[in-house]
């Protein structure tokens, strides 16, 4: 297994990776490495090129300029080596239409080459999964359901999910988490893509935001938070302060009646300050949500990209 | 400025755009898909018509020796059954209603069949028609509109026949009149409509777009055997009646036009119309014969990439196979009679030519070797055919993703493209074998002097041009994929037209090189040239290792 200089192991490593369709940026010099055992969740808006990174991983596509490496193999140049250790839920479940829930399911396990079948015969059971059927007849759930299932019974070191989650239910959605951790305990690595915020703040033990092709940002939650504005929400008696518009590192400020909210970055003892002057009533700050950070990146990178506008 | 701010005062409700008649926008939306593969067809036929025209003066030398080879023709069982009833074969009118009908109502017919399986229940497997049905129409309604669509595709295939036949009349050589011009090109799309008609009703009858065509294509194979037969055996002449084709054939438009025979194929289309209209107020993605939701969990064949190419492809490969033998039984059942009609006029062996190019530059053709050549060329083309068929099933397989599911898994892009052209290599060698021996066993029953060893042969060697097409097709989809169908069958169509195109007018030979059709021998006619097998071999391995090389370096890529 690949070690980095700190001896870790490392499930995924990409440098520089790069694609273009043509003159559009798939991907853009993603470099970017995942840990042996890590949950790593891997978020953007649609078209930022998580599904891109996802296909050159499995070397569906190849890339533009870069490398990327799992498990110290190149995904290019040993390929079957790579899907030996891997296993990957797509998003959108292409399957045969005329065969049933079983025979996809050993189908695809005859083609990995390795499954785990009580783990099998347990994960139907978890997912309350009727093999009987067929394909055509099941709702796209089910269908989901099916590459879940031969993925997480592979038992492979890295598991890739891209959108594993659409089309299921909230029982489900659960029954994926508790998978997922247990893949995690197990020592497995995970890639997940999502955009169900509230999945990745629950399963991931880091996060990767993409967008329009370029790594916006990475770290753990608590990284990101930590870099990120809190949240600050007060009431008071009379009208807020207008003062606060004016504090260095206030940001959003936004005032309904008596109420104010607003974000702060940095040290927060000159808002503090123009806060208790006007004697609030209550007062709350917080961390910000995984959903905070995302919009709060994003809303970053457009003040960004319209200042080198009009610059 | 006025405008906007009329606009911003606007209601929600007056700001919207309105469409017109949106009940009718999907039946607009399918009628321009489809005009244009209509019009194509048509301009196909047009030509084909065109070349007919030409065709009949190149016969004989003379008028008179053309007479002669004509009327010894007008009795052989064999090109009855092949292309039609020979009435009148002497009179240009007559042989064009025999040789163009007899070629153009088989293609307008699969082509009906074809389109009409696609559009109807081709899109609700492919969960479009939840789309369309969540709009302002209904089943029915949609239904219809499909069938306005095919309608209009019929309408522009009409045009364009009939405008090429007229054309082709208003040569002083060959004077067909407008009038008649126009009622051959409803005899050309009669075949299309009810074919599609046939479609229509088997995508409300069966639940997969595959089934439906497997039906209508089981109707069409059905009325070509009873018109073939009822051609050949004048004790089961009424055969020909109780087939849709033998309609088409009774219209006769450029010698005794029969209009009556309009009134069963009208019934015919209007009934299937109906019926369509009728079934489809049912349960979206239902059918009349409801498929089983469950299944036994039979593993079988589901080991190894290759066999699960040959687990869902084992219905197709078993229909092409039975159609081959039915051909080959059929014909080779009157390879004696027609043999021995070849075999006393030395002027007849000739007429093979007027046929197709190939048939035409090939020498000492004669008896009933003849004939099994003009057969085992029309093998070699269906078999391209089922290659061209089988190339497009391989690219839709990674165009719709099923072939993510492997390739992510340990199975190499290698492995997978070689297991799927291998098993075509073996489906191609297999159709070959099985047309010769089908044939031979048939012509050994009627002690035709056919001996099994050289039918086996000219299988063999009729399966070339598939062989080469297959490589070809590899080739293509490595380089260009989403092209991939479009080069088989453009190569297959070019081929065909240039083979009738260059039996009449005089086509450069490097355009006839083109032709995978050309080099090939006519065999059994002639004794099988292996050499050319073997570069026809050569070339398509080459270019299949070419293309292999290239599919495993390039990116998967979608529809």
């Amino acid at each position: 297994m690949d070690t980095d200089g700190r001896g870790t192991h490392v499930a995924v490593r990409t440098e520089h990776l790069t694609k273009h369709y043509g003159a559009v940026v798939g991907l853009e010099d993603l470099s970017l490495e995942v840990n042996a055992g890590e949950v790593i969740g891997y978020l953007g808006p649609n078209g930022a090129g998580k599904t891109t990174t996802i296909r050159l991983l499995l070397g569906l596509i190849k890339p533009t300029a870069g490398r990327a490496e799992i498990f110290g193999m190149d995904v290019q140049r040993a390929k079957m080596a790579v899907h030996a250790r891997v296993a990957y839920v797509p998003g959108e479940a292409t399957l045969w239409p005329s065969l049933t829930g079983a025979q996809t399911l050993h189908l695809l396990a005859a083609m990995h080459g390795e499954a785990d079948l009580a783990y099998r015969d347990l994960l139907i059971k978890r997912f309350d999964f009727d093999t009987s059927r067929k394909v055509r007849s099941y709702s796209k759930g089910n269908r989901q359901k099916i590459n879940l299932i031969a993925a997480l019974a592979t038992r492979a070191d890295l598991l890739i999910f891209d959108e594993p989650t659409a089309g299921l239910d909230p029982l489900m959605e659960q029954a994926f988490r508790e998978s997922v951790l247990e893949a995690r305990d197990n020592g497995q690595t995970v890639f997940l893509s999502s955009h169900v915020l509230s999945e990745a703040e629950a399963l991931c033990d880091r996060i990767a935001i993409v967008r329009a092709g370029r790594l916006a940002e990475i770290g753990t939650l608590a990284q990101m938070r930590h870099l990120s504005a809190v949240t600050v929400e007060a009431s008071f008696p009379a009208a807020p302060p207008a003062a606060v518009d004016r504090v260095p590192g206030v940001s959003a400020v936004q005032v309904a009646g008596h109420h104010l909210t607003c974000q702060v970055r940095g040290p927060i003892d000159g808002l503090l300050t123009v806060l208790a002057a006007a004697r609030p009533e209550t007062l709350l700050s917080r961390e910000p949500s995984l959903e905070e950070l995302f919009l709060s990146i994003y809303g970053e990178q457009e003040r960004r990209n319209d200042g080198a506008r009009r610059g | 400025m006025a405008s906007t701010t009329a606009a911003a005062g606007a209601t929600i409700s007056e700001r919207r755009t309105r469409y017109a008649r949106p009940q009718l926008a999907f039946a607009r939306f399918t009628g321009l898909r489809m005009v244009r593969t209509g019009a194509l067809w048509g301009l196909v036929f047009g030509i084909y018509v065109y070349d007919n025209a030409f065709a009949f003066h190149t016969i004989a030398p003379t008028a008179a020796q053309r007479d002669r080879l004509l009327s010894t023709m007008a009795g052989n069982a064999g090109l009855k059954a092949l292309l039609g009833d020979t009435r009148q074969i002497t009179t240009l009118g007559g042989f064009t209603d025999w040789r163009a009908i007899g070629i153009t109502a088989l293609v307008a017919s699969v082509w009906g069949l074809l389109a009409a399986t696609k559009a109807l229940r081709g899109e609700e497997a492919a969960g479009r028609w939840e789309l369309v049905l969540s709009g302002r129409t209904t089943q029915r309604r949609a239904a219809a509109g499909v069938l306005a669509g095919l309608g209009a595709a019929l309408l522009a295939m009409y045009l364009l026949t009939a405008l090429l036949t007229v054309a082709a009349g208003a040569r002083p050589s060959v004077r067909i009149g407008p009038g008649q011009g126009m009622f051959f090109a409803v005899a050309v799309v009669a075949a299309a409509a009810m074919f599609a008609g046939v479609g229509a009703v088997a995508s409300e009858v069966m639940p997969t777009r595959s089934r439906a065509a497997g039906l209508s294509g089981a109707v069409f194979g059905a009325a070509f055997m009873l018109r073939a037969l009822g051609d050949a055996t004048s004790s089961a002449h009424w055969l020909v009646y109780a087939s849709p084709l033998g309609w088409v054939e009774q219209l006769r438009p450029l010698t005794a036009a029969q209009p009556l025979w309009l009134l069963p194929i009208a019934g015919l289309v209007a009934a299937c119309g109906l019926a369509t209209v009728l079934l489809a107020e049912r349960d979206l993605g239902a059918s009349l014969l409801a498929d089983s939701g469950t299944a036994e969990p039979h593993t079988a064949m589901l080991g190894s990439p290759v066999l699960f190419a040959l687990r869902m492809s084992r219905a197709v490969t078993a229909t092409w196979l039975a159609a081959v033998v039915a051909a080959g039984l059929l014909y080779g059942s009157l390879a004696r009679s027609t043999g021995q009609a070849f075999a006393s006029s030395g002027s007849l062996r000739r007429f093979t030519g007027t046929l197709t190019h190939v048939a035409q530059r090939q020498v000492e053709l004669a008896g009933t070797r003849a004939f099994a050549g003009i057969i085992f060329l029309i093998l070699m083309t269906l078999i391209m055919a089922y290659v061209a068929s089988a190339m497009g099933r391989v690219r839709e397989d990674e165009a719709e993703g099923y072939l993510d599911n492997l390739v992510v898994r340990r199975v190499s892009r290698q492995r997978w493209l070689a297991g799927r052209a291998g098993l075509i290599l073996a489906v191609l060698a297999a159709l070959g074998v099985a047309g010769g021996m089908s044939f031979w066993a048939a012509a050994a029953s009627q002690h035709a002097g056919l001996t099994a060893r050289e039918l086996l042969l000219a299988g063999v060697n009729a399966a070339a041009p598939a062989a080469l097409l297959l490589g070809i097709g590899v080739l293509a989809l490595g380089f260009v994929p989403r092209l991939t169908a479009l080069v088989c069958w453009g190569l297959l169509a070019w081929a065909f037209l240039l083979d009738m195109l260059g039996s009449a007018i005089k086509v450069n030979h490097w355009v006839m090189d083109t032709s995978l059709l050309y080099h090939p021998s006519l065999a059994p006619a002639v004794n099988p040239d292996w050499r050319i097998v073997g570069i026809y071999l050569a070339i398509g391995c080459a270019a299949a290792l070419l293309g292999g090389w290239r599919f495993t370096g390039r990116d998967l890529q979608g529809a």
